[in-house]
């Protein structure tokens, strides 16, 4: 039984603290999803503002790994180790743990103890079940290092179900018209393909050349993605009524070979219907690999942990939602995560 | 009410009519009777609800959610009543309480006293999910905007009946909600309901542009020649005693204009333009068709609006004689017969005809068009029937010039709220000598994916911001329309612009080969 002490999570504040090339563990010399070039980087997952290329040495799970070499090429990580979730190592007199985060393939949380205090640092996760990946570990800690894309109470998701549901509805409404779903290439794309299957959508899914090589990847590691075909070159007739995943807002010379599609966008912003517009969508589905604000204050609650720090997002909402519950909570405003207003999924 | 919310969604995302009229058909096709003819009475706002104040809006937020919360919330979203919504707690599971028909908000909003209004929209909240939450909420406060008008509608409800679309119109207005009747007649259960009598709306003919070399093909002797007014066409209607004041796609405008309804003193139709004007008249001089827009919106007190009247150009009925299988020119007899005999109202005035005996000066009249009550010329030809096909182009529209100079871009501002990641207004100038003078504020009339690359391009390469201002290099020409350009002291270029736009983006062409002051200053009118 795991007790949070207040006293431990403020000494922690002097071995784990942000600074401009990220959050740095100083008593084992390494940081967690550096956004710059460093010596020695632990990486919680494969998307972009997380897992940056040019570091000496990389420890991440074997299916992030995979990501960046496939991301990165040369440039990701000069010596890479591989660590299952569940495994621990220790550095320096610091013992660090990875337990699955539920975000994307590969998505872990970084659990790091030293000196008695436990500190988890969760990268980007996800509450609800996920077939394309292990579900997210609830770990007790002191400090509890979170998120908070979507922390504000306007953004609930609802459930998954529903909006596979009113794709396949547009789908029998509008059989002659192609459906370009627009999809994060990383997780995004595979979970959409894999929750149409689980509905019993059997037909040959298309793929945007820019997203066949991660599902290739997500079915080496055992998702199974059922048939699925590039649509560059695809016979004009066959894409008829057919599902067609793009990474982006679509677009590309091929996008025009579609007669009348239906443009449908998967994520967690377009709740919000201004969103929605100005990404053009005739069809918003509300689906994110991030937590709503029901899973951070649900995750807050179950872990009461003796403080909060907040990576990125809106720590103003999250901090004032932590401190009604007699949590306390840090902003860290780490640079490099997001955008303006467009946060990277 | 989850049905038609979700309904009132995909309407409001889908971008074509046709699209649209698969959604009502799916709709009239999956719902039963009394909802769906109830939901499609609320789309079309024949169900007349005291609009919910947003104070109401506001109570119901400080009553079950953090004032805290709540602002930031209310900072990002932007609109309050769809805050409200997304952020109302979803009903557990396995609720209880069912959520309401559409049949019965729209009833029970129509009867609620005032004072009963927040705790009807609580217990309703309770029960719906998010889309449905939003669908009430706007519903409520009278803001529901889906775009769909009666003759969309009547087309969709035609093509899922196999039916003609005029033979549902004809008997449409003699219905009322939830026309049950029609359903039973296009479902081959019931007979055909009665055409409608009374001061019915008559499908109206459309004008096809004008292209440009066409005028030379065509013979002046068959056609006539108007004004294109900037103003609101209407269609008057008067059958004994009962009057209406339609939109051109039969919307019923006559509570909106009450003035123009009660000079309806005619058993007949006529069709015009409705205009504001400056002043009460008459005369009256009309103002350009923005003016009318409070009206529309309902958001102007009644005192503050302007007068309004109407020009009329056609006579599709007189007494109960149809006249819209005459030719026009013996239409426009019947008008200015009766006109000179019979109208009565100062609010009610002839559209005039003009000379038409060759297309040079046609032409040079075009030429000449200013300011911003006429849109341009309409040429009707002589022989044509009232077709609301509008099969063969018997009318054109031969819209006026407009006038475009190429400026450089100069500033991006932005709008707020979620919104915030486009750019409200765009500020482009012209050259004068190495000085660049900005020539006032446009909006952006472009396609979306091309207004996405400018923002996008805007954002990459901002070097200064001010507040919600993002200056940017001088480097990318885009093209600015207008409607006219005037003499102004108050402006550091010397004029102002009325209307702007940015219509075009140059890519690629150097800032170097934009337009000079000097070119802007001889499009000055008078
Ligand atoms: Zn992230
Ligand atoms: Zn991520």
């Amino acid at each position: 039984m795991f007790t949070p002490s207040v006293t431990r999570a403020a000494a922690a504040g002097r071995w784990i603290y942000p600074t401009p090339a990220g959050l740095y563990v100083a008593p084992g010399d390494f940081f967690i999803d550096p956004v710059r070039a460093v010596d020695r980087a632990v990486v919680t997952h494969g998307h972009s503002d997380h897992a940056r290329g040019g570091h000496a040495h990389v420890l991440a799970t074997p299916a992030t790994l995979a990501i960046m070499e496939q991301r990165l090429g040369r440039s990701a990580g000069t010596v890479r180790q591989p660590l299952d979730c569940g495994d621990t190592l220790t550095v320096c007199g610091v013992r660090v743990r990875l337990a699955p985060a539920g975000h994307v393939l590969g998505s872990a949380q970084v659990v790091v103890e030293h000196a008695g205090a436990r500190v988890v640092v969760s990268g980007d996760y996800k509450r609800r079940p996920d077939p394309t990946c292990a579900p997210f570990e609830p770990v007790p800690c002191d400090v509890f290092v979170t998120e908070a894309t979507f922390a504000l109470p306007v953004f609930r998701h609802p459930p998954e179900g529903e909006e596979i549901g009113r794709l396949l509805h547009s789908l029998a409404l509008f059989p002659e018209r192609s459906h370009v779903v627009s999809v994060y290439a990383l997780g995004k794309c595979q979970r959409v393909i894999a929750l149409l299957r689980a509905a019993g959508y059997d037909h040959p899914i298309y793929l945007h050349s820019a997203l066949e090589p991660l599902c290739a990847l997500y079915t080496r590691f055992g998702v199974d993605l059922g048939d699925l075909r590039p649509v560059v070159g695809a016979d004009a007739a066959a894409l008829k009524g057919a599902v067609v995943m793009v990474s982006g807002s679509g677009g590309g010379g091929w996008a025009a070979a579609l007669s009348d599609p239906v443009l449908a966008v998967a994520s967690g912003w377009v709740r919000v219907r201004q969103w929605a517009r100005q990404r053009g969508a005739e069809l918003p589905l509300v689906i994110s690999d991030h937590a709503d604000w029901d899973e951070l204050t649900a995750t807050l609650a179950e872990l009461s942990p003796a403080e909060v720090w907040i990576t990125h997002g809106r720590d103003d909402a999250l901090s004032h939602q932590a401190a009604r519950m007699g949590i306390r909570a840090r902003a860290l405003a780490l640079v490099g995560r997001g955008g303006e207003g467009e946060e990277g999924e | 009410m989850k049905r038609f919310a979700r309904l009132a969604e995909a309407l409001a995302f889908m971008p074509s009519d046709e699209g649209k009229r698969r959604l009502l058909a799916d709709y009239a096709a999956t719902v039963p009777d009394p909802d769906r003819g109830w939901g499609l009475a609320v789309l079309l706002g024949v169900v007349n609800a005291r609009p919910a104040r947003p104070a109401v809006l506001r109570a119901l937020a400080a009553r079950r959610t953090d004032p805290a919360l709540f602002a930031l919330s209310h900072g990002f979203v932007g609109d309050l009543a769809e805050t409200l919504a997304l952020m109302w707690p979803d009903p557990p599971p396995r609720a209880n309480s069912l959520p309401p028909s559409i049949a019965e908000v729209a009833a029970a909003l129509g009867t609620v006293p005032r004072g009963g209004v927040e705790e009807l929209l609580e217990g309703w909240l309770d029960t719906l999910d998010a889309v449905g939450r939003y669908t009430l909420l706007k519903l409520a406060g009278g803001t529901l905007r889906v775009d769909v008008g009666p003759r969309l509608v009547m087309e969709a409800l035609a093509a899922w009946g196999g039916v003609d679309a005029h033979a549902v119109e004809e008997c449409w207005h003699g219905l009322t909600p939830p026309y049950e009747p029609l359903f039973a007649w296009l479902e081959r259960r019931g007979p055909r309901p009665a055409a409608a009598g009374g001061a019915v709306f008559r499908p109206v003919m459309p004008a096809l542009p004008l292209g440009t070399g066409e005028p030379a093909t065509l013979d002046p002797a068959a056609w006539v020649m108007e004004w294109q007014w900037d103003g609101l066409r209407v269609q008057l209607v008067g059958h004994g005693g009962q009057r209406a004041v339609y939109g051109r796609n039969g919307e019923d405008l006559s509570a909106l204009f009450p003035e123009i309804a009660a000079a309806v003193t005619f058993d007949g139709a006529v069709e015009g333009e409705l205009l504001a004007a400056a002043e009460e008249g008459p005369p009256f001089s009309p103002l350009p068709a923005a003016a009318i827009q409070p009206r529309l919106k309902r958001t102007a007190k009644v005192p503050s609006l302007p007068p309004v009247f109407v020009r009329l150009f056609d006579m599709l009925a007189e007494g109960t004689e149809d006249l819209r299988p005459l030719p026009f020119a013996a239409r426009r007899a019947r008008l200015e017969h009766w006109f000179a005999a019979a109208s009565s109202s100062p609010r009610l005035e002839l559209s005039p005809l003009l000379p038409l005996e060759d297309w040079e000066t046609a032409r040079r009249l075009h030429d000449g068009i200013a300011g911003a009550c006429v849109r341009g010329l309409i040429l009707k030809r002589r022989d044509a029937a009232y077709d609301p096909a509008g099969a063969g182009g018997a009318w054109r529209v031969w819209k006026r010039r407009e006038r475009t100079v190429r400026a450089v871009l100069m500033y991006g501002q932005r709008g707020s709220g979620p919104g915030a990641a486009a750019f409200d207004s765009y500020t482009a100038g012209v050259r004068r000598g190495a000085d660049l003078l900005p020539v006032g504020k446009a909006a952006a009339a472009l396609p979306d994916a091309d207004r996405r690359d400018l923002d996008r391009w805007i954002a990459a390469n901002t070097v200064n911001r001010v507040g919600p201002v993002r200056e940017v290099p001088p480097e990318l020409v885009v093209e600015v329309g207008f409607d006219a350009a005037a003499r102004s002291t108050r402006h550091k270029c010397g004029l102002v612009l009325r209307a702007p736009c940015i219509r075009r983006v140059c890519w690629g062409e150097p800032a170097a080969t934009a337009d000079t002051l000097a070119v802007l200053e001889a499009m000055v009118d008078g």
